[in-house]
């Protein structure tokens, strides 16, 4: 379970979450919603660990019992998080697959301990093509340099496959609906719900649309405003929100 | 604002930033300045705009001198020269950091027209940065004339002096700085 | 506790390295202590068996060298102590070193990048001699076969002194700066290259000079030749930490690139960080010929070395590819010298560099235009990365431009590592040093894909190994 207790969080000295309460369970998957500035993408980057959020010191996020918050940034991740950034970062001159190599390797060499063996880069080149494969991606930015020069929907895809590389055990997606055109959003969302099923990953999807939702079909919806959740259903509040907007809530 | 005129004799100035200050310096005639601009309180804020012509035979020496010493502190210097006939400019800007001008950010940039014969120009930009968290960057282009714009003017029948001035006075109007 | 070797043991040595055909040198130990005179400067002429005019050439260097200030402006030369150095001993003659005396953190740094034991006693001066015949005999027969001659440079002198009478000392005159001067009085060792017409040199010239790298004296003199039409790719130093005890390095490189040939000419340097690293590195470019610079900096206590090209001819090209990695109390002065000198010419400088700790890593570049070099474009970046807030960075950058029918342009930009970069690879496991090292190696790929695999590869791993030591 990714648990989530009573988080409170500043930016810049203001407070941006007022105690947000959340589970969810491996395989599920959850929608975040919410109008702009109700603190969406601070959640986010408050579970991550953004240096710019000031996380509250009783706060607590766990996973499967482990406290993320005792934990540096790359440990979360070698605890089992996931997170697709809204806006990936360039990092130029560094290759995408190389980077995503060092990164599986750091991942599995924790979750395998003694019995970890490294894969080579050919090795590793054929694991990531299977995926792609199976994410019915193609694989024109691999031999590209991290998120350089990509176009907002080759950003988003490259965070997608790279959940189904990393095989976390929870992911918070991050308006990752955001600027796609409708074939790349089928590609990401589709992805996105294989690699729940497959994997049992629990997802946190966090958006605006209801676009999104239509492929992924959450088993819960929450709304978030000023900081705090303010209302929990299934899948009729997302559509009840698309239809009446967020004023009644 | 503060605007100053470059003259026959030597002009040397050092102007402490405290807030916000705007200063533009003019050369028809040639002449030698040297400027030197100190952020010195925290938040202060500088633009030193040099709009520079050589007309036959002029010379200049200029030196621009950018000095953070306070935190959050910003620079933007934009020097354009167009040189006419046997005219010259010798220019040196530096963007100083120190070491406590943490999180400042310092930009020049030194754009040149060489129009006449015998024009030539040496430009020096040069940064010392002592601060890590910063961001300092300078850039400096030399050229002639764009010939595709010359040939546009002169496909519209203006002859090329007068196309010349029209591209010359383009290049000088206002600095308009890129954000760095 | 050091080994020195007996006359007869160093003359068979001597004997074991030299291929048959090359004519024997004077084995009987030599070493003119130190200090500098006339006197010694003609022993070593006399012993290197030079002809006259060359004796002369060195004497009149040395008045020069006297005579002329040291420099007043790059980096802080005063710890170099001219009157306490060994001015010229003979490479067979040098004495062992043993494996205890080598730092620790040099020992550890081959460990990390996985430098072969044999490799790493040579170039820490445990061994004096490298055992060549097996691993490189074959690439210095595909060499003669094309015609291309590569000797030691005394050994060239002796038997091409043709080559040296027309162009030795032309592009770098002994009056050009003070340590060319030195260079050109007391120099020994370095390696002469020549081109033939027309001919593709295919591998670049590289293993001979890896093992060559620990041998590399104070005083190395390079005269290269690049004949028309010819290609060739020369690597030289290494990545692998260098230990000597020689703590002046002052060496001259003088290339020549004639019509329509092109010479890529790659350095790595690593010394030791009690080196001062001082170079005269020049490459006059004839007609449509092309002369590239790859110069890479990470030791040394000191270096100030700016490789230049003059552009002599119409179609003439040049390009210096500059890192520059300064880590706690290293100064790199580097950057790069562009002159036209004729119309049509172009000339393109990537500087990339990385400061680290109190390192302070400084560009020093010039681009000259002279008044009938007309139609120049010259570009210019130079991006500066800081690491800790300890750390320096300057730029100097010069542009004299004598002529209006010009492309110029020159950007320079000064940044430290991104919080949000660091934060997005650690978000994917990676630990901070590791993202920190992928960043800096990712800073300066530009450069880093113009080397030859190998390098490379040990370039990134000791990135890597600097990244790791400063973090926490």
């Amino acid at each position: 379970m990714l648990k989530i207790k009573n988080l409170k969080a500043k930016r810049d000295g203001k407070s941006i979450l007022n105690g947000v309460n959340l589970e969810i369970e491996k395989g599920e998957i959850h929608a975040l919603m919410g109008p702009n500035g109700s603190g969406k993408s601070t959640l986010a980057a408050a579970i991550m660990g953004h240096p710019d959020v000031e996380v509250d010191e009783k706060s607590i996020v766990t996973i499967d019992g482990q406290n993320l918050f005792e934990m540096g940034v790359d440990d979360r991740a070698k605890n089992g998080l996931f997170l697709a950034f809204q806006y990936p970062v360039e990092i130029p001159g560094v290759s995408f697959v190389e980077f995503l190599r060092l990164s599986y390797n750091s991942i599995q060499k924790h979750r395998q301990g003694d019995k970890f063996r490294e894969l080579s880069p050919f090795k590793f080149k054929q694991y990531v093509e299977e995926k792609m494969k199976m994410l019915h991606m193609d694989t024109s930015f691999l031999d590209r340099n991290l998120n350089e020069g990509f176009s907002g929907g080759e950003k988003k895809k490259a965070e997608i496959l790279q959940m189904a590389i990393l095989e976390p055990k929870y992911a918070i997606l991050d308006e990752t609906d955001s600027g796609l055109d409708v074939s790349a959003l089928k590609i990401v969302a589709e992805g996105a719900k294989i690699l729940s099923e497959e994997y049992k990953i629990g997802i946190l999807v966090i958006t605006h649309y209801k676009r999104i939702l239509e492929y992924l079909k959450p088993s819960h919806v929450h709304v978030l405003i000023n900081g705090v959740i303010k209302k929990s259903g299934d899948y009729s509040l997302a559509e009840e929100l698309d239809r009446e907007g967020y004023k009644d809530v | 604002m503060i605007e100053i005129k470059i003259g026959k004799s030597k002009i040397t100035e050092k102007f402490v930033i405290k807030e916000n200050e705007d200063i533009y310096i003019f050369g028809d005639s040639g002449g030698d300045i040297e400027i030197e601009v100190i952020l010195s309180e925290s938040g202060a804020s500088v633009n030193l705009f040099g709009i520079i012509k050589g007309n036959d035979s002029q010379r200049y020496n200029i030196k621009t001198i950018s000095n953070h010493l306070a935190p959050n502190t910003n620079s933007r210097v934009h020097i354009k020269g167009a040189f006419l006939a046997n005219s010259f400019m010798d220019y040196n800007g530096m963007i100083m950091i120190a070491k406590k001008a943490q999180l400042s950010d310092a930009y020049l940039k030194n754009d040149n027209l060489l129009i006449g014969e015998g024009a030539s120009v040496n430009s020096s930009p040069q940064l010392e940065i002592k601060a890590d968290d910063v961001k300092a960057s300078h850039g400096v282009t030399i050229s002639s004339v764009d010939e595709l714009q010359m040939h546009y003017l002169l496909s519209r029948g203006i002859n090329v002096e007068d196309a010349t001035n029209l591209l010359v006075n383009g290049f000088l109007k206002m600095p308009i700085l890129k954000n760095a | 506790m050091s080994k020195k070797l007996s006359p007869q043991e160093s003359k068979l040595k001597t004997q074991q390295t030299y291929k048959p055909g090359f004519s024997m040198p004077d084995s009987s130990k030599f070493d003119a202590g130190i200090g500098l005179n006339e006197d010694i400067i003609k022993q070593i002429s006399k012993m290197k068996k030079e002809p006259k005019w060359m004796l002369n050439f060195r004497l009149k260097s040395y008045g020069i060298f006297l005579s002329k200030k040291m420099p007043d402006w790059g980096a802080d030369l005063s710890g170099i102590d001219f009157e306490s150095i060994h001015y010229y001993v003979k490479p067979s003659d040098q004495e062992e070193r043993s494996w205890d005396d080598v730092p620790d953190s040099v020992r550890n740094t081959f460990d990390r990048l996985g430098v072969p034991q044999a490799e790493r006693e040579y170039l820490s001066g445990v061994k004096a001699q490298y055992d060549s015949e097996v691993v490189y005999g074959s690439l210095i027969k595909e060499m003669e076969d094309k015609g291309v001659i590569f000797l030691g440079t005394d050994e060239a002198l002796q038997k091409h002194p043709e080559y040296f009478e027309e162009y030795f000392g032309k592009v770098i005159p002994p009056a050009d700066n003070k340590f060319a001067a030195l260079n050109s009085a007391v120099w020994s060792g370095g390696s002469f290259v020549y081109v033939p017409k027309g001919v593709d040199v295919g591998k670049p010239l590289q293993a001979y000079f890896r093992i060559n790298a620990a041998k590399m004296g104070q005083f190395e003199r390079t005269l290269i030749i690049a004949d028309e039409d010819s290609f060739c790719n020369y690597v030289e130093g290494c990545s692998a930490p260098v230990y000597t005890d020689h703590s002046l390095h002052s060496a001259v490189v003088e290339i020549i690139v004639k019509k329509n040939a092109r010479f890529r000419y790659t350095t790595i340097q690593n010394w030791y960080q009690n080196v001062y690293n001082l170079v005269t590195k020049r490459a006059f470019a004839y007609q449509d010929a092309t002369m590239e610079w790859v110069d890479g900096n990470l030791g040394s206590k000191v270096t100030m070395k700016y490789p230049s090209v003059y552009l002599m001819e119409e179609g003439a090209r040049g390009e210096v590819l500059s890192l520059a990695f300064a880590s706690n109390n290293q100064h790199q002065d580097t950057g790069a010298k562009m002159v036209h000198l004729a119309p049509n010419t172009s000339s393109n400088i990537i500087s990339k560099s990385i400061s680290k700790g109190n390192g302070r890593a400084s560009y020093r570049g010039l681009v000259k235009v002279i008044k009938k070099a007309e139609n120049v474009k010259s570009s210019i970046v130079c991006d500066a990365l800081l690491l800790d807030s300890e750390s320096r960075t300057d730029t100097y950058p010069y542009m004299k431009i004598d002529n209006k029918k010009v492309k110029i342009g020159h950007e320079a930009s000064v940044s430290k590592v991104g919080a949000e970069q660091i934060f997005y690879l650690m978000s994917r496991g990676i630990s901070e040093s590791q993202a920190t090292a992928l960043i800096v190696n990712g800073f300066i790929e530009p450069i880093i894909k113009e080397l030859p695999m190998e390098y490379a590869l040990e370039l990134n791993r000791l990135i890597e190994l600097e990244m790791e030591g400063s973090v926490g």
